[in-house]
């Protein structure tokens, strides 16, 4: 997935948070997920609508981290996820 | 319906009571059996139903339970002059092989719902490797039908302590998760606010997948609260009979099913009403989930609620990492004191012969002998099989 591209989470997911993570439920395959706080924000962040660029330029507001390596991060997460089934790059932002 | 670890003979004893159920499954077992049949009952418990079997002319009957109550079941084969024609298995079916197929297979392995636990891959199992080619599955489906439900009193167990309590405390936290719950329900035809949708339909002669997921939609046919919905199911036992929990139904052992709203929703006749009600099995037990959209009968959105289970239970952020496939366990020495403990289960050695040895090396765990012994028993149990041979084999030997 690419910047422009704005995730979607896939219906068959289940998502809850407690104490800032969030563990996510894969109906269709029965395994569970877990991601720690920043994992949770993007996830968060997906969940709202954001493309990943958007997502992106809100980290950096939020965290002390250089921009090459977030959006490596990022992406990374993205990719993990979308391998996963979780989410899917459907429509252009 | 059958739940090994939950039901007191007394429970069973009420499952028996001359309902439409127990009727149903009676005309089904006369029409069905020819003399000399094949028949295996699934979930047997005390085997009201393998009893019922050699009355109608099976020649053999292989009752399935692995709860505790199945050893009544040779006392009552006897006592109806059956000893001999019931081989009683206290297993669960997938553990059991036969000689040969059966001519019939019957089972409740319902909870409320059909959707329950095993029951699926249990009778899919069950078709495939114990049921001659052509045989007699008995019930054949349930169908699940689902309506939109007007009931204070059942959505007075999500809003009271959590939204309004006597002692003036906050428990509105607890809400959240709890609207995330079903229940059962007694449900009247009266509160329906709409018409029943068919949900799903379980025909176990071809049924694969245990899982369920359907959009269903509905109209309000008048104006009132909406607090959930209504979930029940009719058996079809086979050849044109059956029988039905319908709301207005005379009452069954299993009630109907209770998903409530996130809140109540005041409906006017001509709203819509849709839902993604889902059911999956996960390990041993389904998680329910029913996203709802609630809008106006000029499309306007007046609800919008997503819940599942999954989302309704108090869980500590730690255990939710337990249970992530990228988890990756400590070793602890609870782990070496259960190594040892099978290590030593090695068919020769007494339960007392382990604790002591458990005692010996790991006694700062275990201070008292008994102590050792309570663990030794406790961990051991589940690997202890419920009867000490196969039943089947002992018996085609006589």
């Amino acid at each position: 997935m690419k910047l422009v591209d704005k995730p979607v989470i896939s219906r068959q997911v289940m998502a809850r948070e407690l104490g800032g993570e969030i563990v996510i439920l894969d109906l269709a395959s029965g395994n569970y997920f877990g991601l720690d706080e920043v994992g949770a924000r993007i996830w968060k962040l997906i969940g709202e609508g954001k493309t990943l660029g958007e997502t992106l330029d809100i980290l950096l507001a939020e965290y002390e981290v250089e921009r090459p390596q977030l959006e490596a991060d990022l992406l990374g997460l993205v990719e993990r996820l979308e391998a996963q089934g979780l989410v899917s790059a459907p429509a252009k932002g | 319906m059958k739940t090994p670890s939950s039901y007191s003979l007394g429970g069973y004893g009420e499952m028996i009571a001359p309902t439409a159920r127990m009727h149903g499954y009676l005309r089904a077992l006369r029409s069905a059996i020819r003399p000399g049949d094949v028949v295996v009952d699934i979930g047997a418990g005390t085997g009201i139903f393998s009893l019922l079997a050699c009355q109608f002319g099976a020649g053999h009957v292989h009752a399935i339970e692995p709860d505790d109550s199945i050893l009544l079941g040779p006392s009552l084969a006897a006592a109806n002059g059956f000893a001999g024609r019931i081989t009683f298995h206290q297993r669960l079916s997938h553990q059991v092989s036969l000689p040969r197929g059966a001519d019939i297979v019957v089972s409740d392995l319902r909870g409320i719902l059909p959707l329950f636990q095993h029951h699926i891959p249990a009778i899919v199992d069950a078709r495939q490797r114990l049921l001659a080619a052509g045989g007699v599955l008995i019930p054949e489906k349930d169908v699940l039908h689902a309506a939109v439900v007007e009931s204070p009193a059942v959505y007075e167990r999500y809003k009271t302590p959590w939204l309004q309590n006597e002692f003036g405390v906050d428990l509105s936290a607890g809400h959240s998760l709890v609207v995330n719950q079903w229940r059962k329900a007694r449900i009247e035809a009266a509160q329906l606010l709409t018409a029943s949708q068919i949900w799903a339909v379980l025909d176990y002669r071809t049924i694969e997948s245990p899982n369920v997921s359907r959009e269903l939609a509905w109209t309000a046919q008048r104006d009132g609260a909406a607090h959930g919905l209504g979930v029940w199911f009719d058996a079809e036992l086979g050849s044109g009979i059956g029988f039905s929990n319908a709301p207005g139904q005379p009452e069954l052992v299993y009630g109907q099913a209770f998903f409530p709203f996130e809140r109540p929703v005041e409906l006017k006749a001509g709203d819509h009403v849709s839902v993604i009600l889902a059911a999956n099995l996960i390990d041993a037990e389904y998680v329910f989930s029913w996203s709802t959209l609630i809008e106006s009968g000029d499309s306007q959105v007046k609800a919008r609620f997503t819940q599942s289970t999954f989302l309704g239970e108090v869980i500590s952020p730690a255990k939710q990492k337990r249970m992530s496939a990228c988890y990756i366990p400590s070793a602890i020495e609870e782990m070496e004191i259960d190594k040892l403990c099978l290590s030593l289960a090695d068919g020769a050695r007494s339960l007392g012969d382990i604790a002591r040895a458990l005692s010996q090396v790991f006694a700062h765990r275990f201070q008292r002998p008994q102590d050792a012994l309570a663990y030794v028993a406790g961990f051991l149990e589940k690997y202890e099989p419920a009867a000490p041979a196969d039943a089947v084999d002992q018996h085609h030997r006589k």
